[in-house]
């Protein structure tokens, strides 16, 4: 940004309404969102699922999904051009000249039958050589990479192209939608460091979607927080990290867990999480949810004031909201029925191979050690963590643990008990999309021959320890939220509690508040079942909250083990430091 | 989150499900033919070669037979024999496919390999030699077009349950303690079903052709048999004086096929939704 005097506006949005259709009913996912980017400046939208935050981008680009005949009302101005209303050739012509995009998925985002090369040079337009671009975006070997097809590069290769293809257009305005959601943390810290540079060398605007607040500030000039389909608050990113004035800001603060989270003590998170996007006719939207409310909030729609971070908010009680606002919302840990002793598994010279595939004249097989003679024993009633960046093995390491894999050299040893159960990454995946709940809590019920009523009575029982309506058995997993599918996935584990929980990156692809959530969920069961758990992950700061022992994986063996809080103060492989220096609370300091 | 906002509704079009009623329509008509005929179809009944009209609704043949009773059989002859083929064609192949994705390894190899064996011989070539050789006659197709029309499925249901085994719900499922019939009934041959059932309702218009294929070639139902492709066939010749007789049994066929075609897809659309 110029020192002197306001950049034009890049990006103009003005009271923004948009309305989407699902099974006849009409939804407000947008209600008059008003919001500037300027020329240079980096804008982090942050937001739970379901604030409208990726609606937002569709409408920006004009991509909102037609069958859901969308209603828009209110301006969207593009370099000054407007585009609520406008044909789709003026559409077009501004998303091909003006817009670049990069979005969630990197690998569905490129076409698979073209090479790379091909798919670049469509993007460019001032006839620079190709190789240059993937070049700048730090690809290496750029000129023999334009000939490869995009299932051979990395899912992190496959974003820095997106990212080569929307900077090569030479736009004013990038629109990123999580672009690092589905990358591990290590390539998340590059891909957001590549982007500042590229933004900042080329001077292009940044509208960066994410519900992540640790990203948006380790990235972003000015923060806003949108809130079911309303923008709440809007500041610089320091100054509102520090003083939020929304009590909403201050929940999505304090839900985010970092490496010095309060072990002791659950992380504190809002009363309930919104299911929809409609938001509220009259009045605040976050007045249900918020302590701070009183009679105003429930009438009147709070005006876009001032704040005192220099931004602006949308709350009556804007002055009153301190940083220990939601100091009561956390509870502490129910007490531990099981005593953390006397071995529970042993896996003892674990081995795993993997043969990549043969190619035609590419000589012979090669096999990959996904786990090399791993060592590891789990006591009960105890939670232990491995962590690592993704292809460390640590996946293949939880499915040797479960059962579903075996092992092609060493011994996976358990104490008798009931067997142990897994949460996966996809919860809405490892739900049977034709069985309804019910019954697929039911099946681990079946050994036990009760009667119906019986089953019914337990099934209940388990939806209502994980936090969800009973009724949701009737339900199938289409109908349910991702938060939801989770939950369901865990009354199915516990219906029966496991001697051994294994999760599986189960908090990866969730929001802040939802995995926090879940995190105290997961361990207040743990405690109260006597279940010991596997927790596969990632996330450092994940690992360090829930867990008392962290393993540290590279490249198929254990590198590091340790007590959770030594290995993140005190680590001693350099995959430890390099998961630790990838976190992204660190790059924030890093650039403050 | 993109993924959501696009979720496409999915329902059978106006057409695709008026369709389906057609194809149950056709089915009960099949079904209830004896009481549903005007008059004997294989019976002289007035003067032949009568034109459509109040008295004869589709005309008369080159001997004085009905058309109309003709047409009913006809269908009842064509169209219950595909369904008969398919549904053995379907189960068989949902045996072997299940059989060889479950049990895996030598036994998978096996049926995989016998699967491609009964591919790449021509198999209409074949059925037809063999019908010729036990004489012709509408069970004997039947019987030997069967022996041929499994494979397709069994390849469909032997990648689909394989594919369906790896994925989480599947694995939560074997966690739960599910084994053996259950897990393949509850978990894995649901996956199958779409596919399956779409390919079918596809597939019966390939039936439909090699069964008239056959009656053409006078190998199906013998010749007072009213089957639509023979009676097309025979009376070829008066296309241009008595248009009625070879035309409105190739135009019942053509119904057939589209009718079938446009179920498929409206099923598909359906089972998209589930």
């Amino acid at each position: 940004m110029s020192p002197n005097g306001a950049p034009s506006p890049v990006l103009n949005v003005t009271d923004l309404s948009v309305t989407l259709h699902r099974d006849g009913r009409a939804h407000a996912i947008l209600d008059r969102i008003s919001l500037t980017v300027r020329r240079g400046e980096i804008v982090a939208m942050l937001g739970e699922s379901g604030s409208g935050k990726s609606t937002l981008g569709l409408a920006v680009m004009g991509l909102l999904p037609a069958d859901a005949e969308p209603e828009v009302s209110g301006s969207v101005a593009i370099d000054g051009i407007e585009l609520v209303g406008g044909d789709s050739l003026r559409w077009r012509t501004v998303r091909r000249e003006r817009l670049g995009t990069v979005f969630q998925d990197p690998i569905g985002s490129l076409n698979p039958s073209l090479r790379i090369g091909a798919q670049l040079s469509e993007a460019i337009v001032d006839g620079t050589p190709p190789a240059g671009w993937l070049e700048r975006v730090g690809i290496p070997d750029p000129e023999s990479r334009l000939q490869s097809y995009p299932h051979q590069l990395s899912g992190g290769q496959c974003q820095r192209v997106m990212i080569a293809m929307a900077i090569a257009k030479r736009p004013g305005l990038i629109i990123a939608d999580e672009p690092t959601t589905a990358l591990d943390v290590v390539v998340q810290a590059q891909i957001l460091d590549l982007l500042r540079r590229l933004a900042r060398e080329d001077g292009i605007a940044m509208l960066f979607v994410t519900h992540d607040l640790a990203v948006a500030s380790a990235l972003a000039d000015r923060i806003v927080v949108m809130h079911a389909g309303r923008l709440v608050e809007d500041g610089p990113v320091d100054r509102l990290a520090k003083q939020p004035a929304h009590p909403y800001t201050v929940a999505l603060l304090g839900a985010r867990f970092g490496l010095t989270a309060d072990r002791g003590r659950q992380l504190p998170t809002l009363a309930t999480a919104r299911e929809t996007a409609d938001v509220a006719a009259v009045g605040c939207a976050f007045a249900a949810r918020c302590p701070l409310a009183i009679e105003p909030c429930r009438t009147t729609r709070p005006p876009v004031m001032p704040a005192i971070h220099g931004g602006s908010v949308s709350c009556f009680r804007s002055l009153d909201v301190g940083p220990d606002l939601w100091a009561g919302a956390s509870s502490p840990w129910p007490e531990s029925v099981q005593a953390k002793s006397g071995l529970l598994v042993e896996m003892a010279m674990v081995e795993k191979m993997f043969n990549s595939p043969r190619r035609l004249l590419a000589g012979p097989a090669r096999s990959v050690h996904a786990l090399n003679k791993i060592n590891l024993r789990i006591y009960r009633g105890e939670s232990v963590a491995i962590v690592g960046s993704s292809g460390s093995g640590k996946s293949t390491l939880l499915r040797v643990a479960a059962g579903l894999l075996a092992p092609d050299d060493g011994d996976v040893v358990y104490a008798p008990g009931e067997p142990p159960q897994v949460i996966f990454q996809d919860a809405r995946g490892s739900l049977t999309p034709w069985l309804s709940i019910g019954e697929q809590i039911g099946e681990r019920l079946r050994p036990l021959r009760l009667a119906k009523a019986d089953r019914d009575t337990r099934v209940a029982a388990a939806l209502r320890q994980v936090g969800l309506d009973p009724k949701i058995a009737g339900a199938r997993a289409r109908d349910l939220s991702g938060g939801q599918c989770q939950r369901a996935a865990l009354a199915r584990a516990i219906v029966v509690p496991p001697s051994l929980l294994l999760c599986d990156e189960a908090i990866s692809a969730m929001d802040m508040t939802l995995a926090a959530a879940m995190l105290n969920l997961i361990g207040t069961l743990c405690r109260s079942l006597g279940m010991a758990l596997l927790f596969v992950t990632h996330d450092l700061a994940a690992a360090r909250f829930v867990a008392d022992r962290i393993v540290v994986m590279a490249d198929g063996e254990i590198v590091e083990m340790g007590e959770a809080e030594k290995i993140v103060t005190a680590p001693v492989h350099p995959a430890t430091m390099a998961l630790l220096q990838a976190m992204p609370d660190r790059l924030a300091r890093a650039v403050a | 989150m993109l993924e959501r906002a696009a979720k496409a509704r999915t329902q059978m079009s106006g057409l695709e499900a008026a369709a389906v009623c057609m194809l149950l329509v056709i089915t009960l008509v099949a079904a209830a033919a004896p009481y549903l005929v005007p008059a004997d179809p294989v019976l002289k009944i007035g003067e032949p070669y009568q034109p459509p009209s109040l008295s004869y609704l589709f005309g008369t043949d080159e001997i004085g037979r009905d058309m109309l009773a003709r047409m009913i059989y006809g269908v009842r002859l064509t169209w219950l024999p595909s369904l008969v083929i398919i549904a053995v064609g379907v189960s068989v192949g949902t045996v072997v496919g299940v059989a060889g994705a479950v049990a895996g390894g030598v036994i998978d190899l096996l049926l995989a390999r016998l699967t491609d064996l009964f591919i790449v011989i021509p198999s209409t070539m074949i059925a037809l030699a063999a019908v010729a050789a036990l004489g012709p006659g509408i069970w004997h197709t039947v019987t030997a077009m069967s022996v041929f029309w499994w494979p397709w499925y069994a390849r469909i249901v032997r990648s689909e349950v394989k594919a369906v085994s790896g994925r989480p719900h599947a694995e939560a499922a074997r966690l739960s303690g599910v084994r053996g019939p259950r897990l393949v009934i509850r978990y894995l041959l649901p996956a199958a079903l779409p596919t399956v059932l779409v390919t079918a309702t596809l597939d019966v218009a390939n039936v439909i052709l090699v069964l008239s294929l056959f009656s053409f070639l006078g190998l199906g139902a013998p010749a007072p048999a009213p089957e639509l492709g023979a009676m097309t066939a025979r009376s070829l010749a008066s296309l241009t004086t008595h248009w009625w007789i070879p035309i409105l049994p190739a135009v019942a066929i053509f119904v057939l096929v589209v009718t079938a075609n446009l179920a498929g897809d409206g099923l598909r659309s359906l089972m998209k939704a589930v």
